[in-house]
């Protein structure tokens, strides 16, 4: 079963990818206007000097012939040249991944720890500590990642200086520190949604016959709470936290430019501004790739929490 | 030397700007509703922050609006490129913060006669990597300007080049199609920038992208560049011109997008310097205490702000319209309530920035016939303006940067005038890759009858503004406009050395262009220039544009 189902999950990122392909390069060819002016600045340059750039940026193929050279080219791992800086596709993202991913790495986190936490605890806890929980997801959701990442700037940069306001530090724990507070922009509203489904799911739980029997039988509570009601009500959990993370890489976009954090985010914001082809499949395949990859991940780590799936053999 | 204003966004109340303009429109004083407009801090002689005396591991600095496209110094023209590349890449002569000339690869040079510049190279220079600075280095540098597979954005600034050529072991000599004493000033920005020929061949299409080589002579060099987010610069060790080497051990670029992200790195220290500051930072800076806002005078910059009219047969085909439309213009309502106070009412393109450097005498002949242009907005005679040209009701489509900046809050106000006065003024803003192209392509400016711009020129000179716009080569003439008297003038003006006689002819030429208005100017921003307070040298006048400014900077 895990053979055949990583061959279609494999199958379906490759579909995906293609179609995704296909579609951005051609609606940003569409689109008006052309890269070559980015280039040219805001000075009419001579035909001659046009003619000679268009050509050396193959804009002067027709779309199916530029297509068909990125995609071999793609293919034998050349994403070829951004066509404003000139530079190798996969120099101008790869500068910026590694900080990318180590955010969205943060945020996960702290989704997940918050979220379960919160929500377990507004499970087992009904009255104010539920009611509050209850008041804070329901703000939560409501905040945009842009007025949290002002708010949570204002406060813990600017007041209290435990962060940097703006930007990254060379290093490990440097890069880390500039982090923390962009990720917990993003973690506090994702973490609001994850909270409330983990408390009705365990909510669910324990109102099973089998949890409350076992409670009554006198079980200890936390063993029950383990092995009946969080197990249990895993599955609508796991699947949140993957649609959360596989949705972080788009919200990295806003965060990443209100914290000035070099990332992919702002490259992907200028690529699309400057039709630089390249550059913009480079990226938007990444963020396609990342989000089947997480959902395939979701559904792996279901299989394994959930041993009826198993038995359900193909259904995954 | 126009800008594409796609920068960080302002954040101001739109509405009460847009009130507050229309105000003035009705002929009352603004109200007093904003914070305090910044009043200018900047002698008009002071042309720094002041002196560095020792020496920085490093500095941040912000690169402005964006990261540079390319590090070949001749690719692009505008406010990143213009303001890093310098540092790495000299130009054949050196443009000191009063916007004077001085020796620098070209240790002296003369024009004998209306038609050559003959430069001799310093003997002492040499590139980055220790070769010399070669009269072959030169021509091959300055030629490639004119070479339509590089692509030069300062292409135009050799139209009046007839050659380019060595004449001496250590001598290069520019010969003039016509006579010009204006040309010269372009070996003292990045048009005159001068590259290694042998590593600039051998890098061929490569030249200049954030992991090509670049070899030039200037007190910095490229140590690592991502292409978006950092530029790197470290000093160069072995500069060969040790009064001008870097004080500062490593100058890093970066490019904030986000205007709070932009405030918080110059007030939290990441960031110890920003040119060009923009409106919508004012107000936080003017607070901070870990640094100084600088604030120029009026004529404090090249900068310029415009209606360009992109067709002169369409809706603004009439000069009588056009004349309304700028008569009708509240510019100290705009200059006051949309930049802020940081700008300066404007009434001819080539305003007080273009001409406050000149020596007293020469000035005074500008500010002449400066003053003669201003004029008191005046609705009703609009109107009566537009009614007796019949064009009563006549519909004018005007394009603007909707991605930010002030553009779209003047573009609503500017349609409100439109419409005060009769005509029928439509605005469309355009995301920035189409507004780009307006600039570079004809069939994209023809659906519309102007479009707002952001202009400046890298040295101030009045007739080269009026030859870049108002003439049929011009680089920045987009709407046709070919007028023989102002031709005549401006090339008189460039023809002689004499700057009275300069300052006549570029007058009389303004007086055309400014009756005919190919462009309508409306406002002139100041320079905005923050420094914290660890470091100290920057340049205070747009001088920055061109040289290379960082060496000074240094520990106060």
């Amino acid at each position: 079963m895990t053979a055949r189902f990583l061959v279609r999950r494999l199958g379906g990122l490759a579909v995906t990818l293609l179609l995704a392909s296909m579609l951005i390069f051609s609606s940003l060819y569409l689109a008006p206007g052309s890269p070559e002016n980015i280039v040219f600045g805001n000075r009419t340059p001579s035909p001659a000097a046009r003619a000679a750039v268009r050509h050396q940026l193959h804009l002067d193929d027709p779309l199916p012939v530029r297509y068909w050279d990125w995609l071999t080219g793609a293919l034998h791992g050349d994403f070829g040249r951004s066509m404003v800086t000139n530079q190798q596709v996969s120099d101008r993202v790869g500068a910026g991944l590694a900080t990318t991913v180590t955010l969205v790495v943060l945020a996960a986190l702290m989704i997940a720890l918050l979220g379960l936490a919160l929500g377990t605890a507004a499970a087992l806890k009904p009255g104010i500590v539920d009611s509050a929980v209850n008041v804070y997801t329901s703000v939560s959701v409501t905040v945009p990642p842009f007025v949290a990442s002002a708010v949570l700037i204002s406060t813990f940069a600017v007041k209290l200086g435990w962060f940097p306001a703006s930007g990254i530090e060379d290093g490990f724990w440097g890069r880390i520190d500039g982090l923390i507070l962009p990720a917990a922009a993003m973690a506090l509203i994702s973490c609001g949604f994850l909270a409330r489904v983990t408390r009705n799911a365990m909510r669910e739980q324990l109102a099973k016959d089998h949890v409350q029997t076992a409670m009554v039988r006198g079980l200890p509570r936390r063993h029950v709470i383990r092995r009946h009601v969080l197990r249990n009500a895993l599955p609508p959990i796991v699947t949140v936290i993957g649609l959360q993370v596989a949705g972080l890489f788009a919200s990295t976009l806003v965060v990443e430019s209100a914290f000035g954090v070099p990332g992919i985010g702002r490259l992907t914001i200028q690529s699309v501004a400057q039709k630089d082809f390249p550059v913009v499949q480079a990226v938007a395949l990444l963020l396609v790739t990342a989000f089947v990859v997480a959902n395939a991940v979701t559904d792996l780590v279901q299989g394994l929490v959930d041993p009826r799936l198993k038995t359900a053999g193909g259904a995954v | 030397m126009n800008r594409i204003p796609a920068r960080l966004a302002a954040p101001l109340a739109a509405t009460a700007a847009v009130s507050l303009a229309l105000s003035g429109c009705s002929g009352k004083s603004s109200g007093a509703k904003h914070a305090p407009a910044p009043s200018a801090n900047i002698d008009a002689n002071q042309l720094t922050t002041g002196t560095a005396t020792g020496p920085l591991d490093s500095v941040t600095w912000s690169g402005d609006y964006r990261a540079p496209y390319s590090l070949d110094p001749l690719k692009t023209a505008d406010y990143p490129e213009e303001t890093i590349l310098g540092n790495v890449c000299e130009p054949l002569l050196r443009t000191n913060p009063d916007y004077s000339l001085a020796p620098g690869l070209a240790k002296a040079w003369s024009q004998s006669d209306p038609t050559h510049i003959v430069f001799d190279l310093n003997p002492a220079a040499h590139f980055s990597d220790g070769k010399p600075v070669t009269p072959e280095d030169v021509v091959f540098s300055l030629k490639r300007n004119t070479d339509p597979n590089v692509a030069s954005n300062y292409a135009d600034s050799y139209n009046p080049v007839a050659d380019i050529a060595a004449t001496g072991a250590s001598q290069v000599t520019i010969t003039l199609s016509r006579p010009n004493y204006l040309f010269v000033r372009n070996m003292g920005i990045l048009a005159g920038a001068i590259v290694e020929k042998a590593n600039t061949v051998a890098a061929g299409s490569d030249f200049g992208s954030a992991t090509g080589k670049l070899v030039c002579s200037g007190p910095f060099t490229v140590d690592s560049f991502d292409g978006t987010n950092t530029l790197v610069l470290k000093k160069d060790p072995n500069y060969w011109d040790t009064k001008h080497a870097a004080k500062v051990g490593k100058l890093t670029f970066s490019f904030p997008q986000d205007p709070q992200s932009f405030v918080n790195g110059l007030t939290q220290g990441t960031m110890q310097g920003a040119f060009d500051v923009p409106v919508s930072a004012l107000s936080a800076l003017q607070k901070a205490t870990d640094g100084k806002l600088y604030v120029g005078g009026e004529g404090s910059t090249t900068q310029n702000v415009d209606l360009i009219v992109s067709k002169l047969d369409g809706g603004l085909k009439d000069p009588a319209v056009r004349q309304a439309l700028s008569l009708a213009i509240d510019r100290a309502g705009i200059a006051k309530s949309i930049y802020a106070g940081a700008a300066d009412p404007l009434y001819a393109v080539a305003g007080p920035g273009f001409f406050t450097s000149q020596p007293d005498q020469v000035k005074a002949v500008y500010q002449a016939a400066y003053d003669k242009l201003k004029v008191t907005p005046d609705l009703k005679k609009a109107a009566d303006m537009v009614d007796q040209a019949g064009a009563k009701g006549k519909t004018v489509k005007i394009a603007y940067a909707a991605d930010g900046g002030p553009f779209a809050q003047l573009a609503q106000v500017l349609q409100q005038t439109g419409n005060a006065i009769g005509l029928d003024l439509k605005i469309v803003g355009l995301p920035m890759q189409q507004y780009g192209s307006l600039f570079t392509d004809p069939k994209a400016r023809a659906d519309y009858d102007g479009f707002l711009t952001l202009n400046y020129m890298e040295f101030p000179d009045v007739s080269t503004m009026y030859t870049s716009y108002a003439t049929k080569d011009g680089v920045q003439n987009f709407n046709g406009y070919d007028n023989a008297t102002v031709q005549a003038l401006v090339d008189k003006a460039a023809g002689t050395d004499d700057l009275a006689k300069r300052a006549d002819f570029a007058t009389q030429a303004q007086a055309q262009v400014m009756q005919d208005l190919p462009w309508i100017p409306i406002v002139a921003p100041r320079a905005l220039v923050w420094q914290g307070k660890q470091v100290t040298g920057a340049p205070l006048t747009f001088s920055y544009m061109s040289y290379a400014w960082g060496a000074a900077v240094g520990a106060p």
